[in-house]
This record gives C-alpha cells, sequence and structure tokens, in this order.
C-alpha cells in the first residue's frame, strides 16, 4: 500500500478479517494541560487484522497504538468511524466485547491487590470456557504463585501473568499492548514461546500485538500496521511488504534526480541509502548497492520519510 | 453462569441479555473499599446512636450525597479498561454506577432510620432524618411515623442530589467542583423538600384537614415527591447512557 494512503475498506467487517477499523477518530482531553482542550489522537484510522494471523500494530512512542487498542477493547469510546471485532460492532454506548477476545494490557487495568485466583476467578464468571488448569500451568512454568498480589510481581511476572490470564479464554483473538517492552531477553524469548504455543493451537487464532520495535519478532509477524502521529501509513503482509521493497545505496547525485521513488533516505558518507519499491530501482542512477529490506528496515525508513 | 454466557456470547449481544448483576458485582469488587469505608461509619453512626443521639447519623446522608462524585473520582482508564475485557459496555457501566450508589443510599438511610428508631425505643426525641433538614414533628405525635417521615426525606434529597451530577460524574472522571456541586445541590434539594412540608404543617396549624393524622400527609406528600424523583432519575439515566455515545467525554487519566 502506498504510504499514507487511505484504504479502500468495505463499510462492514469481512469475513477474512478477525478486526476492521473504519475512519476511526478518537480525541481525548489533553491531561497536561489545565482547561484539558480535546486532542486529536486518532485521525481517519483504517485497517483490518487478518484471522489467524498475528498482527503487529507498530508506531513510536504516542503514535496512539495504546489509545487504538483500548478503543478497540470498548474501553474508551470513537468519535467516529466503523469497528468491528469477530463480527460484533463496537464503539456505541452499548456495545461490548464479544467472547473469546483475551486483553493483555501495557500497565495491568486490575486492581495491584488482585492475584492471579482473582483473576482467573473474575474471568470465568463471564468466560464459560475458560480453562483454569491451562493458566495454572502457564503460572508453573513461570514460577508465579497463584496467590501472589500483582504488586509483588516483577514486570516479567506482571506480563506473563496477564497474558496467561488472557490465554485462559482460549481467545481467538488475543490483544496485547506493548507485550515485549518491559521484559528481559529471557522472559521475551518465553513469552514469544507461549504465543507461538497459542498461535499454533488453532487456525482461527488471531493476534493482535502493539510495539514500537519489531526487533526479533519480525519473523512471528504475519501482517503489519504502522502508525504515525494517530495516523496509519503502512499496512500489508510482512512478507509481500518484504518483497516489494528494496534498499537502495546511491550517490549523491542521483538521490535528487530519483527523490519521488527514494524513501526515508538517510545519509552514509557521501552515499544515500533509501528504501524504494522494488520496480522502481531498476532506473536508479548510481545506483551502488540493493539489498532485501528487513521488516524493520521498511518500518524504520517509512516513519522517516513521513516524520519530514 | 448461564447469562452471563449469553451476555459474552459473540454478535454484539443486545442489553437486555446482559446480567444487570455483573455490572453492579464489578463495581462493588472495584469500590470494596469505598463502600466498606461507608459500612464503617454506618456502624459508627449506630453505635453512637445507642448512649447518644442520632443527631450525627443524619450526617451520614451528607457522606453519602457525595457518593456520586467519589466513585466517579475514583475511576481511572485502567478500570474502564477491566470491565471491556469482562464483556461490559459503558452504559452498563453508567448502570452498575447506579446499583452501586443505590446500594450505598439504601445502607445509609437504613442506618439513620435505624439510628432514628434506636433513640425513639430509648425514650429520646429524635432527629427524624437528614441532617440539617430534621423533621421532628409535634413531640406528642408517636415518633416513629416521624422516623418513615424522615426516611423518605433522606431518600428524596439523595435522589435529587444524582439527577444533577449522576451524570456528570457517569460520564466522565468528575472534578473537585463536583464535590462542591454535589453538597450544593443537595442542601438545595433539602430546602426545596421542606417547602411543600412546611405548606403541610401551615396547614394543619389552621385545622384545614381536621381529623387528618398530620404526620400521614406529610409522609404522603413526600412519597409522591420521592417516587416522581425517582421516574425523572430513571430518565436522566437514559439521557446520560444516550450521552455516551457523543464520545471524547470518557474517563481517562
Amino acid at each position: 500500500m502506498p504510504f499514507g494512503e487511505p484504504l479502500d475498506l468495505p463499510a462492514t467487517g469481512s469475513a477474512g478479517s478477525a478486526v476492521t477499523v473504519r475512519a476511526l477518530d478518537v480525541r481525548l482531553p489533553d491531561a497536561q494541560r489545565w482547561a484539558r482542550p480535546l486532542q486529536h489522537v486518532l485521525r481517519g484510522v483504517s485497517f483490518e487484522v487478518p484471522r489467524g494471523q498475528v498482527t503487529a500494530l507498530v508506531g513510536t512512542n504516542g503514535a496512539g497504538k495504546t489509545t487504538l487498542l483500548r478503543t478497540l477493547s470498548g474501553a474508551l469510546a470513537p468519535d467516529s468511524g466503523m469497528i468491528d471485532v469477530l463480527g460484533a460492532p463496537l464503539g456505541g454506548a452499548e456495545d461490548a466485547l464479544p467472547a473469546g477476545v483475551g486483553i493483555v494490557p501495557d500497565v495491568p487495568f486490575q486492581p495491584d491487590h488482585w492475584t492471579a485466583d482473582d483473576m482467573v476467578l473474575a474471568q470465568r464468571r463471564v468466560e464459560p470456557a475458560y480453562d483454569a488448569h491451562l493458566v495454572g500451568r502457564l503460572l508453573r512454568r513461570a514460577g508465579i504463585a497463584p496467590g501472589a498480589q500483582l504488586r509483588r510481581l516483577s514486570a516479567g511476572q506482571r506480563t506473563r501473568l496477564l497474558l496467561a490470564v488472557a490465554l485462559g479464554i482460549r481467545p481467538d483473538l488475543l490483544m496485547l499492548d506493548e507485550p515485549f517492552a518491559r521484559l528481559d531477553p529471557l522472559a521475551r524469548a518465553d513469552v514469544l514461546d507461549e504465543l507461538r504455543e497459542h498461535h499454533a493451537g488453532g487456525e482461527d487464532r488471531t493476534i493482535l500485538l502493539s510495539t514500537h520495535d519489531l526487533g526479533e519478532i519480525d519473523r512471528f509477524v504475519d501482517h503489519v500496521v504502522l502508525l504515525h502521529e494517530g495516523r496509519v501509513v503502512l499496512e500489508g503482509g510482512s512478507i509481500d511488504l518484504v518483497e516489494e521493497h528494496l534498499v537502495a545505496t546511491t550517490g549523491a547525485p542521483s538521490r535528487e534526480g530519483c527523490a519521488e521513488v527514494l524513501r526515508g533516505a538517510r545519509r552514509s558518507g557521501d552515499q544515500f541509502e533509501a528504501l524504494v519499491r522494488a520496480e522502481d530501482a531498476v532506473g536508479l542512477d548510481q545506483l551502488t548497492d540493493l539489498r532485501r529490506p528487513t521488516l524493520q528496515d521498511i518500518l524504520t525508513f517509512t516513519l522517516r520519510e513521513v516524520s519530514r | 453462569m448461564s447469562t452471563t454466557t449469553a451476555a459474552r456470547a459473540s454478535g454484539g449481544p443486545p442489553t437486555e441479555q446482559r446480567p444487570a448483576g455483573l455490572a453492579l458485582r464489578t463495581e462493588l469488587r472495584l469500590n470494596a473499599g469505598q463502600l466498606a469505608l461507608t459500612l464503617m461509619l454506618c456502624a459508627a453512626a449506630l453505635l453512637w446512636a445507642a448512649p447518644a443521639t442520632d443527631q450525627y447519623a443524619g450526617l451520614l446522608t451528607l457522606w453519602a450525597a457525595l457518593g456520586w462524585y467519589r466513585y466517579g473520582r475514583a475511576d481511572t482508564i485502567e478500570r474502564e479498561e477491566l470491565r471491556a475485557s469482562l464483556g461490559l459496555s459503558r452504559a452498563d457501566r453508567v448502570r452498575g454506577r447506579l446499583a452501586l450508589v443505590g446500594v450505598e443510599h439504601a445502607a445509609v438511610v437504613m442506618t439513620v432510620t435505624a439510628g432514628a428508631v434506636i433513640s425513639v425505643l430509648l425514650g429520646r426525641e429524635t432527629s427524624g432524618g437528614a441532617t440539617p433538614f430534621s423533621f421532628t414533628g409535634d413531640p406528642s405525635d408517636p415518633q416513629l411515623p416521624i422516623v418513615v417521615v424522615g426516611a423518605l426525606f433522606s431518600l428524596a434529597a439523595l435522589v435529587a442530589t444524582g439527577i444533577v451530577v449522576g451524570g456528570e460524574c457517569t460520564r466522565r472522571r468528575p472534578g473537585r467542583s463536583m464535590a462542591l456541586l454535589s453538597i450544593l445541590t443537595y442542601f438545595l434539594a433539602g430546602v426545596l423538600l421542606a417547602i411543600p412540608l412546611a405548606l403541610v404543617e401551615i396547614a394543619l396549624r389552621f385545622d384545614l384537614w381536621s381529623g387528618t393524622g398530620g404526620i400521614a400527609i406529610v409522609g404522603t406528600v413526600l412519597a409522591a415527591l420521592l417516587a416522581g424523583l425517582l421516574l425523572r432519575l430513571r430518565l436522566s439515566v437514559r439521557r446520560w447512557i444516550r450521552g455516551l455515545d457523543s464520545g471524547r467525554s470518557e474517563t481517562v487519566r
């Protein structure tokens, strides 16, 4: 998809999507200022989360990822737009999250005196098929006592507890907000393993996770939505994006001549490195190198381009 | 559990299928500390009523009038996320809050009434309700009906306060001005409710309803006013929920 162009999505959620968002606008009061003026946090956001795939919602700090996930859970009200989660409309005052959606927040939304048992109890009341045995197994694996209060756990243990509680739902859709942000490498690998295990457990299991850095999870991700200043600036399948782009290294003069095809160019000595669409790479002047980008490369160059 | 199951069925369940109890249970769990404090104050008021006076039990209604503000103030976006994760809509939050405040008001009014009954049983005059708008009636009249009138008066003042401040306190996290507004509304409601009662007392003094028990008339007038206020509150709650759809006023940090 071209950078920053609006998506052409159907008016309602499509059958192949676990989540469909269309023209979503969210404004929130700015808590930093006394008069709390409304701040436009999400602007005309449209994207789809393909069913059965892992979608990464990527963006820098303050891009609107957490606000978007909170709106997708029904915790925040949109000003306008359409949201469809597992076939259920969301956004109206009476709309509630359907069954089979697990949420792992960045900051725990449960009171910090709650224990793992409290959380399991709360979920069991509303999720008839809640798998407490699975939660127990995951907690044992993470070395978390069922009676341990949330406030007494380390950041890594909290994430693993919240993930275990959400996985107990055996969710068709699992939404995670920055699950790796506070984890050490070992805990990150453990969480990734648990996500992989869950995802492999059923064809329709969809994961939507937000992150500001794809890092080592780029091979786990099937679909990417890049958010910048409240707008979707890039969306696509990971493989497609990597195949459609190249990183070109060119001499300085050619950069001037081909500015419109070079995205997010950065200077490296007397050379320029930039992202190009594969079909545009053929006619580049003073081309010294072409290489296949990583997903992280594509996101970095795109963010640099849209930040200008 | 079965109704809850229906509530979490996929495809956007209609409101009627959602268990009303879940919203209240969630509010009770989230606000257990606040509610426990109120219950402790109630217990203290009752303990004081036995050896001394029920005068101060009436101050509890002032605390209860701040209930909409207190519970709204404790709200955070994290709580909103928790409710959402349990399949509760934003409208359910408003209904749950209404039920929670109702539970607290009921506890407070029952405490005030019990304090008054204790005073009567111990042979003292009762303040008979919501301080400072106590209704003592004629000391020669039976005291227990006065207690009933006092309870109706307290409830009516609290419901009137909820009608005024409830919308603001449930749609967004209330600022401290809402605490002030709650108290002012409570006092104003007390004054306005006292006017028809004063008129009834004047009429009784001129013996306009000869043969009719004065306290019964006052009670009937208050009951009618309370019924009207409850109806108005119900309509207000519908309006508050409709107002949630306008967005940008949600609970935020």
